[in-house]
């Protein structure tokens, strides 16, 4: 083995490409190394020299004891997602890596404050989706209602009402593809992972299905969740869970004069779910027929609500603060410093106060980073106060030369 | 013996379910309200005072004719029909032996615009629920079936807040459409509807539980901060 950079661990660097939603052939390119240098430096055959070594941490945004530290505590629960689609398996790892962070955070700040104790009615622990009836999911959902004392009409925060009961919630910024991302860690704290790029009717929609899966499917099987039938079982549940929970039968149903896209959107503004939700509810409660479901998802679709539906732009998002709070508790009561902060936890204050939702350079009490919206989540400005619209001119087809041409060329 | 209008009540409750009145009315409120957030929302006062009756007015016809087709399976039909110029439409709701429709009139006394559709309503009306009533004018008929009970539900707004009905009723027409001959008060009856939904919304305690510090968790001197 090549002398380097000691004690540099290998699948650190596995950990921190899938992090960073890279793979390890662009890290090589990034670096302007050989993709087969990358691939020694992960499985431990060649440690990197100290220049690459400096240029990893600085690529990665990583400080370099990321590298060279203990093991994080990895919990071996079920991990929840929303789709076991195979092609979600990158934007799925890279959850899972920030999952494990974040537990890690928790169980640093745990050390010096006493978070919530978790507080839910206890459920029965069913192994097997199918013994799950949907009489069994609403009783759940108006079970831990009362238990929480939100009564029957809209929850209201219910970022902090997870986090006044033992929850850890926080958002982060996933692929567009990916929703959330849940599961209870060895200790039985449950943690809850959210797209911060959601709207906040949707980021409560995850919320929402995260926490049925938390109650409905801690006890199931693992291999269960890799099975395609019983995978759509425990998802539909997890649905099912969530309508629930945010809109009980009862007090929904007056609310829903009728069964149309219009008067749903007037409820979206008191129930601050999305429509799509809604719709599904109306379903589940047998109140709209299959056929019109369907009429609803059409005209959804045709109105361009799949990608954002109205109010989503006036529904205020919740913050995370419960892990933010924390922290700001150890640094003024002077249990921890702010550098001792970052030497227990090697990772970049980025990804500290992205996790914990701390605002931007309280750690490093640098200048907010100013970072690049996604393209897909930029939103246009509103009709009432766009003064002038470009106008669209769309890029000419050109077609692929043929083979024939190619060769021609050539 | 019940009286005319003891009898048209009775009538009408047998014909419509109380389920499909809520939701009228609640369609009521919210479009009151909707109409109302819109013009301000998007014009100056002046161009919004004449839109925001024409919207809440399409709203509550569109709305009628959605209520109707959730109880579809209890025999509700509402149906958009031409007036008699063909220039406006109106729309009447069917459920059993009773038809609707919707108006808004300025005070809770007064009587609906004079409009040939209700009057041949209340005139199919006359000939058969009240047909002891002498008619004074010739009653006009009409070729789909007649139902037995004309009602009208009537609304209008607040002095000084148009963004909520002063009253919704519902109120049935003599033959001549010139006097209501009976009435439902739909803030009586829904009583418990309406303070829901003027109700301010219950805020849900956005304050997060204190955390504290552990027990053992020893305090050190202030130093220096930064990373």
């Amino acid at each position: 083995m090549k002398s380097g950079v000691p004690g540099f661990r290998g699948p650190y660097l596995t950990e921190a490409i899938e992090c960073r939603g890279l793979s390890s052939a662009s890290l090589a390119d990034l670096l302007g190394i050989s993709r087969s240098a990358v691939s020694h430096y992960e499985t431990g055959l060649h440690t990197p020299s100290p220049e690459v070594f400096e240029k990893i941490c600085k690529t990665l945004n990583l400080p370099p004891s990321f590298f060279t530290r203990p093991s994080f505590p990895v919990s071996q629960e079920v991990v929840f997602f929303r789709s076991m689609n195979p092609a979600m398996k990158v934007p799925q790892r890279k959850a899972l890596r920030r999952l494990e962070w974040l537990q890690a955070i928790t169980g640093y700040v745990r050390a010096y404050v006493e978070l919530h104790d978790l507080d839910f009615p206890k459920f029965s622990s069913f192994k097997d989706p199918i013994e799950i009836s949907d009489s069994e999911i609403e009783s759940c959902a108006l079970r831990l209602r009362a238990a929480w004392g939100i009564g029957s009409g809209p929850v209201g925060n219910l970022v902090r009402i997870l986090e006044n009961n033992g929850f850890i919630v926080a958002y982060d910024d996933f692929d567009s593809t990916m929703d959330g991302v849940s599961c209870f860690d060895d200790e039985g704290i449950p943690f809850i992972i959210v797209s911060r790029s959601s709207w906040a009717a949707q980021a409560r929609e995850d919320l929402a299905y995260a926490l049925g899966h938390l109650i409905l499917h801690r006890y199931v099987e693992k291999s269960r969740f890799g099975i395609n039938r019983d995978f759509a079982i425990l998802r539909r549940q997890a649905f099912r869970f969530a309508a629930a929970f945010l809109m009980p039968e009862e007090s929904f149903c007056l609310d829903v004069y009728a069964h149309t896209l219009d008067a749903l959107r007037l409820q979206k503004a008191k129930w601050k779910v999305p429509i799509g939700l809604m719709v599904r509810r109306l379903q589940d409660l047998d109140l709209i027929d299959a056929e019109q479901a369907k009429k609803l998802w059409i005209n959804r679709s045709r109105r361009g609500w799949r990608t954002e539906e109205p109010l989503d732009h006036d529904i205020p998002k919740e913050e995370c603060r419960l892990l933010a709070e924390s922290i700001k508790l150890m640094v003024d009561e002077s249990a921890q410093s702010k550098s001792e902060l970052l030497y227990a936890l090697p990772l970049s204050d980025r990804d500290i106060e992205t996790l914990t939702g701390l605002p931007t350079g309280y750690i490093s009490d640098s200048m907010p980073v100013v970072s690049i919206i996604p393209p897909e989540k930029r939103t246009a400005p509103s009709r009432s106060n766009s003064g002038d619209k470009g106008q669209l001119i769309s890029f000419p087809t050109r077609n692929a030369p043929t083979k024939e041409k190619r060769r021609k060329i050539n | 013996m019940e009286s005319r209008e003891e009898s048209a009540v009775n009538q009408f409750y047998e014909s419509v379910p109380k389920q499909l009145l809520r939701d009228l009315f609640v369609s009521v409120l919210t479009n009151y309200q909707q109409a109302d957030k819109f013009t301000k929302e998007n014009y100056p006062w002046q161009e919004g005072l004449p839109i925001r009756g024409y919207k809440r007015r399409a709203d509550i016809e569109v709305d009628i004719r959605a209520v109707a087709a959730k109880y579809f399976n209890d025999g509700a039909k509402a149906e958009a029909e031409p007036n008699c110029t063909g220039g406006w439409y109106h729309t009447v709701l069917r459920v059993g032996e009773v038809a609707m429709v919707a108006s808004k009139v300025r005070n809770r006394k007064s009587m609906v615009n004079k409009s040939l559709f209700m009057h041949k309503l209340a005139a199919d009306n006359a000939q058969i629920e009240f047909s002891f009533v002498r008619t004074k004018k010739k009653v006009v008929r009409i070729d789909r079936p007649a139902p037995k009970l004309t009602a009208v539900l009537v609304h209008g707004y607040k002095k000084g807040d148009k963004s909520r009905p002063d009253f919704v009723l519902i109120r049935f027409p003599d033959e001549e459409c010139k006097n209501w001959i009976g009435t439902i008060d739909l803030f009586a009856v829904f009583r418990e509807v309406l303070v829901n939904f003027y109700a301010k919304p219950m805020v849900a305690a956005d304050r997060i539980k204190a955390v504290r510090l552990r027990k053992n968790v020893i305090k050190k001197e202030s130093e220096g901060e930064g990373a």
